[in-house]
């Protein structure tokens, strides 16, 4: 074996990869944060609350971010992916190939840059449901609290913007780059994506008002594209009735064969969501199984006694527009043989969790299960471990502790190195 | 009738599961359902079934034998296949209902003449083995009547404007059924394969 | 092209359905296929057959096609009809992959000297269209483009959902939403409405039974294409094609309707917009309801 280096590279800045990163950089090893969006935080930070508290995301993300400020160890690269991997545990050649965000550390988010740009682009944070300016603040959380320029504002207003910026922090020049580092053990922390719901093609996903349970956490969020409030989106009306579709592609051979495990939860917490904003509001959970577990048993016993939160044991068959455009659940009461056709004035699909992994996988060789999450078994042999949803279905406090044990075996990977 | 399944005089029966997962087509996949609702839900007709699917392969799994085969619900099967592409556990519900039926025809749970299905799909395999093909006028025909004569005038001429517009058409022909030249060869493919699926049955 | 399939009529091609094997024969000769029918076969067991014979007997009728179809070629077997596809198409299937099934078949073939291994492949006639063909191809063969014309396509239910998973029924459309008869209706110049009962059951055989059961499904399908204002329903499938057209008097008497939609296969549209012959080709004497728009446009 040649040279040989300690560094861990963390792959994915959501909760896992932030969380891997802090517990090994703080036990006293070199870490790379490697994230492709602009900012950390992940899939988290586009969450309102928690379950089963109901806390904000941004108190815990917060606290990780001064972990990771605090320890010079940690070097984060936004906007960055893995290219290439060559190499060997303790050895390892990482091409890391960063995309060009045309903005340095001068900025201080001061958004002047905004203002000199006309172009509009899609809104990514929140799930394609409103668009920003092409010179932008990921989000108002943001983890480096760092502006973007989207490429086709720089072609369009670049001179402008360059103007704007009182901080000389444009760099109209950058290209972007791809660079090599070496790299004792990798922590693949690549996340999920919500299970594709224009695959449930009985489930009318095309309809305005039938949504996904991650742009229902958009549409709760204060800082989401209607500041909070849950409305429907064909009209922006306040919705009434309200259904939540449990198992949307998940345990289903068709789609998803397993448990995504967090949507039942997920969508107890969105009941709580409406029942919090409208007290007259009536939800509709369509379930199989509600699956909480332990601890989070508690959360489900207090919605079930909530008298507008009905939950009817059924999978639906399919969803209909009615001759108002509205979505009509159709399907059959499993406790009652009712077969029913009900109307909404809102639907909330819980999508289930794929692995990010399923759109472009890991430039190099590691063990999958059949779903496609990464299980690399001889993790600290050769140096390659999985983390948070990548590895499986988690929830957020399960992510953490999935983390906290890559980068326990990370460490002993590099450390049998020495 | 020909008792092909072990007890058929019993209200319950608790090996009827396991008689239905080695002997139904698709029933090894029974054991796989979830209780979903999914195929009660997607099918058009299961508003006019006194069951629907889920119900039964619960109440099958119960051993409900009895319960079961009284069933309604096997004849109101359109076979439009929505149970079987939806079903997120890959049971092949039609399937598994229509073997269902057939086994409460033959064990004598089901009169066949209180069941439509039954006379029809008869009328259409005396049909299929005597021509060798289904014969549009005969089979219709002989289904009409196996209700009885005056049903039989009754929906004969319920369906004298439909037949009338076929043979103006010419989708009715007039004169002998068209056949297959070598009925023989059928015959004796056929005869095989009912000796076959008698033994197997047997031997459950 | 010119390549050559092995064709299975099924039993509607010489009653109900006669329109659909006329104008599929003179549509995939126009593209250049050459169709020899199997020889001497028989009925495919519709629907019913596995509920007066049950299911073995019912495979033994598609075994004998199969092993005819063999005999005669390793070319695949192609077939206008949902249930002769569904059936032939299942059987062949089981046949390959399925030992015991295999063995049993064999036995009950062997009684009449014949035998089959599973190794040809079955194929529907819409699914050839789309993906051996493709709508280029079509395209350029239409020389009498049916403008003007207002089409729901109605695919019904067996000439996709059983087999959207299976080998090749999956190459050319999903089950929910599956677009290739639209393609179809576009291809021949006309227009295709925005169909949302393309999918929907007719009732099928239960409809031949129970006419009253399975009315309120027709009269669904019907008020769309008439909401639509469709001059004709297109469908693939004769019992869909049969039972929608006939009980259009029922279902007018039942809900005080007045619809006299004409109902016509897609291949007598697309016979039309190559230009053949309305009778000999595209048989369009052979509709109750008569598309006299369609046939005004014939040439």
């Amino acid at each position: 074996m040649g040279v040989e280096s300690q560094t861990i590279l963390v792959v994915g800045g959501g909760i896992a990869g932030i969380t891997a990163a802090v517990e090994a950089a703080e036990t006293g090893y070199e870490v790379v944060l490697l994230e492709k969006e602009p900012s950390l935080g992940g899939r988290v930070t586009k969450l309102n609350r928690y379950f089963p508290k109901l806390c904000h995301p941004t108190c815990g993300l917060e606290i990780n971010y001064q972990r990771i400020k605090k320890t010079p160890r940690i070097n984060v690269m936004t906007m960055s992916t893995v290219a290439a991997v060559s190499g060997e545990k303790g050895n390892f050649t990482v091409s890391v190939k960063r995309a060009p965000r045309f903005v340095n550390a001068n900025c201080t988010a001061c958004g002047e840059c905004t203002k000199a740009t006309s172009i509009e682009i899609s809104n990514d944070f929140n799930y394609g449901l409103d668009t920003l300016k092409g010179a932008y603040l990921p989000h108002e959380h943001a983890f480096p609290m760092r502006y973007v320029i989207a490429p086709e504002a720089i072609k369009a207003d670049g001179e402008a913007i360059k103007a704007a910026c009182k901080y000389d922090a444009i760099d109209l020049d950058d290209a972007g780059e791809t660079f090599d580092l070496n790299i004792g053990a990798i922590i693949w922390a690549t996340g999920w994506q919500p299970y594709d719901a224009n695959k449930l093609t009985m489930y009318g996903y095309e309809m305005a008002d039938v949504i996904n349970n991650v742009e229902m956490e958009r549409l709760a969020s204060h800082d989401g594209p209607t500041k909070g409030k849950i409305l429907r989106p064909s009209n922006g009306e306040e919705p009434k009735k309200i259904a939540l579709v449990q198992c949307a592609g998940s345990r289903d051979y068709n789609h998803l064969p397993y448990c995504s495990r967090i949507c039942c939860l997920g969508s107890l917490k969105h009941a709580a969501y409406i029942r919090e904003q409208y007290a007259d509001a009536e939800v509709d959970i369509y379930y199989i199984d509600i699956r909480a577990h332990d601890k989070l048993e508690s959360f489900y016993v207090k919605l079930k006694n909530d008298p507008q939160v009905n939950f009817i044991k059924s999978k639906p068959a399919r969803i209909e527009a009615d001759e108002n455009g509205n979505p009509v659940i159709c399907g059959e009461d499993t406790i009652s043989r009712d077969v029913y056709a009900t109307p909404y004035d809102l639907v909330v699909l819980a999508t289930g969790m794929e692995p990010s992994t399923v759109c472009g996988k890991p430039p190099v060789e590691i063990e999958e299960d059949e779903y496609g999450f990464l299980v690399p078994k001889a993790g600290e042999v050769d140096g390659q471990i999985s983390a948070g949803v990548a590895s499986g279905p988690l929830d957020v406090s399960m992510s953490v502790q999935s983390a906290t044990a890559a980068a326990l075996k990370a460490i002993q990977a590099v450390r049998s190195n020495s | 009738m020909n008792a092909v399944s072990p007890t058929p005089t019993k209200k319950y029966d608790l090996s009827f599961a396991r008689w239905v997962r080695d002997n139904i087509d698709g029933g090894d996949r029974m054991n796989m359902c979830m209780q979903c609702g999914v195929c009660s839900g997607s099918c058009p007709l299961s508003d006019q079934m006194d069951l629907g699917p889920r119900k039964i392969f619960m109440m099958v799994r119960a051993g409900m034998k009895e319960a079961v085969l009284k069933s309604n619900s096997f004849f109101q099967c359109v076979s439009c296949y929505n149970c079987v592409v939806r079903c997120p556990r890959e049971v092949p519900v039609k399937y598994i209902l229509h073997g269902l039926g057939r086994l409460a025809i033959q064990e004598g749970y089901q009169d066949k003449k209180d069941v439509a299905n039954a006379r029809f799909a008869d009328a259409f395999w005396w049909s299929v083995t005597t021509f060798g093909k289904t014969d549009e006028r005969l089979v219709p025909t002989l289904y009409f009547f196996s209700a009885g004569f005056v049903e039989g005038i009754k929906k004969s001429l319920a369906n004298l404007k439909i037949a009338l517009g076929m043979l103006k058409t010419k989708r009715m022909h007039i004169g002998m059924p068209h056949k297959t030249k070598n009925r023989g060869e059928l015959k004796a493919i056929l005869e095989k394969a009912v000796e076959i699926q008698a033994r197997h049955e047997g031997g459950a | 092209m010119g390549k050559k399939f092995t064709f299975y009529p099924g039993c509607s091609s010489e009653g109900s359905g006669v329109h659909l094997d006329t104008s599929t024969r003179a549509v995939m000769a126009k593209l250049g296929f050459e169709l020899e029918d199997i020889s001497d076969w028989n009925c495919c067991g519709a629907s019913v057959g596995d509920l007066a014979a049950g299911h073995l007997p019912t495979a033994a009728l598609s075994a004998r096609n199969l092993a005819q179809a063999k005999e005669q070629g390793d070319q695949d077997v192609m077939t206008a009809c949902a249930a002769c596809y569904l059936n032939t198409h299942a059987t062949n299937e089981e046949i390959r992959d399925n030992e015991q099934s295999r063995a049993d078949l064999n036995e009950a073939l062997a009684a009449a000297g014949k035998s089959y291994d599973g190794s040809l492949h079955v194929r529907h006639a819409c699914e050839v269209l789309v993906n051996d063909v493709g709508m280029d191809a079509i395209k350029a063969q239409v020389s009498n483009p049916l403008e003007g014309l207002k089409v729901a396509g109605y695919i019904g239910c067996q000439t996709v959902r059983p087999f959207a998973g299976t080998e090749r029924g999956g190459d050319y459309s999903e089950y929910d939403h599956p677009s290739f008869l639209d393609d179809f209706i576009k291809a021949s110049g006309a227009e295709a409405v925005d169909f949302e009962n393309a999918t929907s059951c007719c009732g099928g055989s239960v409809a031949v039974m129970k006419p009253e059961q399975t009315l309120h499904l027709m009269h669904k399908i019907l008020s769309e294409a008439k909401e639509k204002q469709a001059d004709v329903i297109a469908t693939p499938c004769p019992l869909c094609q049969t039972n929608v057209e006939m009980y259009q008097d029922a279902i007018n008497k039942k809900y005080g309707t007045d619809f006299n939609i004409p109902v016509v296969f897609h291949t007598q549209l697309l016979a039309v917009a190559m230009g053949l012959d309305s009778k000999k080709d595209a048989a369009l004497h052979q509709n109750i309801i008569p598309a006299d728009k369609l046939k005004a446009m014939a040439k």
